[in-house]
């Protein structure tokens, strides 16, 4: 039996080489997802500036919510108390413990700029280590600059730096070459003229003392801990607090990467199984039972996938290392973040991919082994639409979720609307797939026959064909339809997504003149500067942040702060119920009246808040103002926010002015000024996942699409070439028989595209509703048309070039060949 | 039962009923016959007469409305799909119109296919002599595309032998040949069975086909309306054809009730 398997494999190479395509990308897709949760598991970040330190003691980057489940990272870096250097320096076991801060200074005397984070401390020089190839060690007012970042200036020279928003000179003191890689050039002050803090403590143990053993024995407050090896990154890099976006990510990306290579397996079989049925019936006329035609189907395609799969592994590698590279340039992941990828996410895909292929395969072949003998009797007939009761009921059953999924998300608030309302478009799908024959040769060919009968003789053929190949016609629909469904239903309500929450944060702030910096932040000088500036009506910091309510305890934001908006001037212009902004100063907050209510306290009442960088404050509400529905922020003085920030200063000034004003900014180098859109710049709108998701999503969609609508097309064009030959025959020209297959090609595509695009709006435009309160999506619209562009070049290439090789022999020779 | 006598096809009052409600049609309406051991029967009737539908329900590869299939032996009802798979490979062999052989095998892995499927070894040199017999002794290794329409339908006799099967159906195998061919196929089919004395029952509207068989039976709106035997010549085709005229005739007469 699995030698008569593999003998017909070589007659079967179109069908087959689709499911070896898609076994392979599923492969190598699956093993990349699960090199993307081993690198979030693992979370390796091989340290760079810090690497001479055996121990690296910093605070914990993530928040664990005091009696919730879960953790998010800190949006800020935490600083450490200076006792704790002394205390570990006098560690029994601990032969040196030395401070490290860094801090914003950027070079703007010398190209090129320098990195944000880039100034730190000379003493921290040794955890490198950093070592001096000429000069000497910066004195105060003097500064050491990594060899890359000299640029050709000696010793002696004058260096501007700016620290903090604030422009400084400097004398260059040495040049200094690390001893390791580091990604960052860094520039070394003395130590006098480093701000206060500490961020993170490098220990050296004394000779003889274990690392390992001397890491768990340190005395650590609550909140910090000792990182050694790989995981030293972290006191290093921002973003390496937690795994969960790659863990989600991978999990996302790897059940879909599945559940696509299990539809195209069985599309492909079924459609070859349909294909084959003569043959198929013949080996049960020759006295096959229908297990063995099960097990020869199951045979001959497991062989294939084994191959498929083996080879998917072996570029795995490849396929992982590539998409993490994406993540990590799109700011997904941080770069300096390792790709682990052992041999664990191989082994794991290896089996995932098996057994998804093994079941599939074996449902698949359930279609064959039901095939009747006397089938290979009576004459090949188009097959009929016969759906089973089961299947319907099915259908009707997934198409009632997609429609009470689309009802429901309405109302669910904008962060949880993605959530719900995403699964309308899969549910929607598997509707699509188990009722589209059923629904096209019911409710749509009847309609587009009258159109389509106007336009003569290939028109009315082709939705001839099309009414009776209503099966085989699906088989192409089908993948059309759900790729455009998954593809266009990610991207637009990902978009869509993202526009109402920068729209929700700036909406209420207000103001036409917008200053941001990147060098560091906006200096207190700056600030004040405009204030005084003729024409300028208010000033207003802005600060943003995320955080927590933890006295009284706000269940609402665990894993998800709540965003924090530092102001400090009259910008907002949500609805106050309840005391004034204007006292929103010192050590003060205003909450949404919702939360006041729901924590029950008010106006006068002492909350404490977990900032961003871990430090509890107590706060005085003196306000209740309301924000948009669902996207509310907390509102705080912007110098409170501030110091709680890494940078410690506001990131951006609001201007409302009366006229046209034009600050000379050229005293604060790094400074731009813009129109009121730079202030959705930059906002964390915390769908950098799921945008990214999405992306990847569509890109295997298309990949889907691609495999799925060739290999459909081909398999059932070139089935038909004995119907060709007839038609040729009996009096159509090539010409003609070609334009009826473009005909058949086009409504095909629209039909796809447009059941897609319905199916997508279960899940787009509810989206829309609950984040935008107002149902149209917004989003570009050269997605769309790009994506309506790609699947017609999918669909109508392949129908022509099959088409040809369709008729390429003689009517005659067509009409008494095997196949059909 | 009482009429599960030694004759390896059996019918009992078998209908066929295709669709439901008043759209239905009787392919077959009440027939009952005995295909008797050795013999070879042609069941003859114009288009439409329900000779196929006899043909399938008699092998067991379709499933009678009502009614009773014995099939060697063994009454076919209630029996699943791989039980009535087991029994035709057992003792049923086919021979079809369109050769049905497998494209991607050879001449002789076709001949041993339904052994293969059964799981038995092959009789090596039987599997030899049968192929010689049928004149295909040469071209063993070639596949079915390399062969001719008379030399397909050989394999297929000589697949029919090759299992030593006691029955061996046939529906229409000269339908696609010309009439020399179609002369030697016949040849080979009645004087190989004989050999072994097997049961044929072949179906053909063609009356010389018909002509080689011990009895036709001729069959008219899902019914056995008549039956020539073999007294001591075969029936002839002008015999057959004038049958054969006569109630086709008989069928359009607005008298025939």
């Amino acid at each position: 039996m699995f030698r008569l398997a593999v003998t017909t494999l070589r007659y079967r190479t179109a069908a087959f080489l689709a499911i070896f395509v898609a076994v392979l990308l599923g492969g190598a897709l699956l093993s990349a997802a699960g090199g993307l949760l081993e690198t979030g598991l693992r979370l390796n970040a091989p340290p760079q500036r810090l690497s001479a330190a055996p121990i690296v003691v910093t605070g914990d980057p993530a928040y664990h919510p005091p009696n919730g489940s879960g953790s998010a990272a800190f949006p800020e870096r935490h600083r450490l108390d200076p006792a704790l250097l002394t205390k570990l320096t006098t560690t029994p076991g601990v032969a040196k413990a030395i401070s490290d801060r860094s801090f914003p200074a950027v070079i703007t005397s010398l190209e090129p700029s320098g990195t944000a984070l880039a100034g730190h401390g000379w003493t921290s020089a040794a955890l490198t280590p950093y070592t001096l190839t000429a000069g000497r060690a910066p004195r105060a007012g003097q500064v050491v600059l990594d060899q890359r970042l000299a640029d050709g200036a000696k010793p002696g020279d004058t260096v501007r730096v700016t620290i903090g928003g604030e422009p400084r000179r400097f004398t260059l003191a040495g040049i200094a070459v690390a001893q390791q890689q580091v990604d960052v050039p860094p520039v070394f002050f003395a130590d006098a003229d480093v701000p206060d803090g500490l961020d993170a403590i490098g220990v050296f143990p004394a000779d003889g003392t274990s690392v390992r053993e001397l890491a768990k024995r340190l005395d650590l407050p609550a909140g910090v801990k000792a990182y050694t090896g790989d995981e030293r990154g972290v006191a290093e890099f921002s973003g390496i607090a937690t795994g969960l976006p790659l863990i989600i990510m991978s999990g996302v990306f790897g059940g879909m990467v599945a559940v696509v290579m299990a539809l195209v397996v069985s599309a492909t079989i079924g459609l070859s199984v349909r294909q084959r049925r003569r043959e198929l019936a013949l080996l049960r006329a020759s006295g096959a039972t229908p297990r063995q035609v099960g097990r020869m189907v199951i045979a001959e395609t497991m062989v294939v996938g084994v191959i498929g799969l083996v080879l998917g592994l072996l570029c795995g590698r490849i396929a992982g290392t590539w998409i993490f590279g994406r993540l990590a340039d799109g700011g997904i992941v941080p770069s300096q973040l390792r790709f682990d990828q052992g041999a664990l996410p191989f082994a794991g895909a290896a089996v995932l991919a098996f057994a998804v292929l093994r079941v599939t395969v074996g449902f698949a072949a359930g279609r064959a082994a039901r095939i009747r003998p006397i089938q290979a009797l009576a004459e090949a007939a188009v097959p009929n639409v016969a759906l089973s009761r089961v299947r319907i009921v099915i259908g009707l059953v997934f198409a009632g979720a997609t429609a009470a999924i689309a009802l429901s998300t309405p109302f669910m608030g904008p962060a949880n609307a993605a959530a719900i309302g995403g699964p309308a478009g899969l549910t929607g799908s598997i509707a699509v797939a188990v009722l589209a024959p059923l629904v096209i040769q019911r409710a749509l060919l009847p309609r587009i026959t009258r159109l389509v009968e106007k336009r003569g003789t290939s028109g009315t053929l082709a939705v001839i064909n099309l009414r009776v190949r209503a099966v085989q016609f699906g088989a192409i629909l089908v993948p059309i339809t759900i790729a455009t469904a998954i593809a266009m239903g990610n991207i637009y309500s990902q978009s869509t997504q993202q526009k109402a929450a920068v729209h929700a944060f700036t909406k209420n702030l207000a103001g036409n003149v917008v200053i941001t910096s990147t060098s560091g932040g906006i200096p207190a000088s700056l600030t004040d500067s405009v204030r005084t500036m003729p024409g300028v009506t208010a000033v207003s910091e802005v600060v943003r942040s995320k955080g927590w309510i933890e006295e009284p305890y706000d269940k609402s934001h665990t894993s998800d702060a709540w965003p924090l908006l530092g102001l400090s001037g009259p910008v907002y212009t949500g609805k106050v119920k309840q005391g004034s902004l204007d006292d929103l100063t010192g050590d003060t907050v205003a909450l949404p009246p919702g939360t006041a209510k729901k924590l029950k306290v008010g106006v006068g009442s002492q909350i404490g808040l977990r900032l961003g960088d871990n430090a509890l404050v107590k706060v005085k509400v003196v306000a209740l103002t309301e924000g948009p529905s669902g996207y509310e922020s907390l509102l705080l003085p912007a110098q409170l926010l501030a110091a709680h920030t890494t940078s410690g200063l506001p990131s951006q000034l609001l201007l409302k002015t009366s006229n046209k004003v034009h600050p000379d900014l050229s005293k604060w180098p790094g400074t731009t000024i813009g129109e009121r859109e730079l202030l959705g710049e930059g906002l964390d709108t915390g769908l950098g996942v799921d945008a990214w998701i999405a992306y990847l999503l569509a890109a295997i969609a298309v990949a889907y699409t691609a495999i799925a609508s060739i290999n459909t097309i081909a398999v059932a064009v070139l089935d038909r070439r004995r119907e060709f030959g007839l038609q040729r025959l009996t009096g159509s020209t090539r010409r003609e028989v070609s334009r009826m297959l473009r005909l058949e090609g086009l409504l095909i595509a629209a039909l796809g595209l447009v059941a897609g695009l319905v199916t997508a709006a279960f899940t787009v435009f509810p989206i829309a509703l609950a984040t935008r309160g107002w149902p149209i999506p917004s989003g570009p619209v050269w997605i769309l048309l790009i994506w309506v562009a790609v699947v017609l070049l999918l669909v109508l290439p392949t129908t022509a070039v099959t088409g040809r090789i369709a008729m390429r022999s003689k009517p005659m020779d067509a009409l008494s060949s095997p196949v059909g | 039962m009482n009429n599960t006598g030694n004759a390896p096809v059996q019918l009992t009052d078998v209908r066929k009923v295709y669709g439901t409600g008043p759209g239905a049609v009787d392919a077959l309406a009440g027939v009952t016959y005995e295909f008797a051991a050795g013999t070879f029967t042609a069941v003859m009737g114009p288009s439409g007469s329900g000779k196929s539908t006899l043909l399938h329900c008699a092998a067991g590869l379709d499933t009678p409305t009502t009614g009773d299939v014995h099939l060697a032996g063994r009454s076919l009802r209630g029996l699943d799909e791989t039980s009535l798979t087991e029994l035709r490979r057992e003792h049923v062999a086919f021979v079809f119109q369109s050769f049905n052989l497998m494209p991607a095998l050879t001449v002789r892995q076709n001949v041993v296919l339904p052994m293969t499927l059964a799981g038995k070894q092959p009789d090596d040199a039987w599997v030899t002599e049968v192929i010689r017999a049928v004149g295909l002794g040469e071209r063993v290794k070639h596949r079915p595309s390399e062969l001719s329409g008379g030399q397909q339908q050989r394999v297929a006799i000589a697949r029919a032998l090759a299992g030593r099967t006691a029955i061996t159906f046939a529906d229409e195998p000269t339908g696609a040949l010309d009439t020399t061919t179609a002369l030697e196929v016949l040849t080979l089919l009645r004087d190989q069975s004989r050999r072994l004395g097997q049961t044929i029952v072949m179906v053909t509207h063609d009356p010389v086909a018909a002509s080689y068989a011990d009895r036709v039976v001729f069959l008219v709106d899902g019914r056995i309306v008549s039956e020539l035997r073999r007294g001591a010549v075969h029936p002839t085709a002008e015999a057959v054809a004038a049958e054969l005229a006569q109630l086709s005739a008989g069928r359009l007469s607005p008298t025939e009730s």
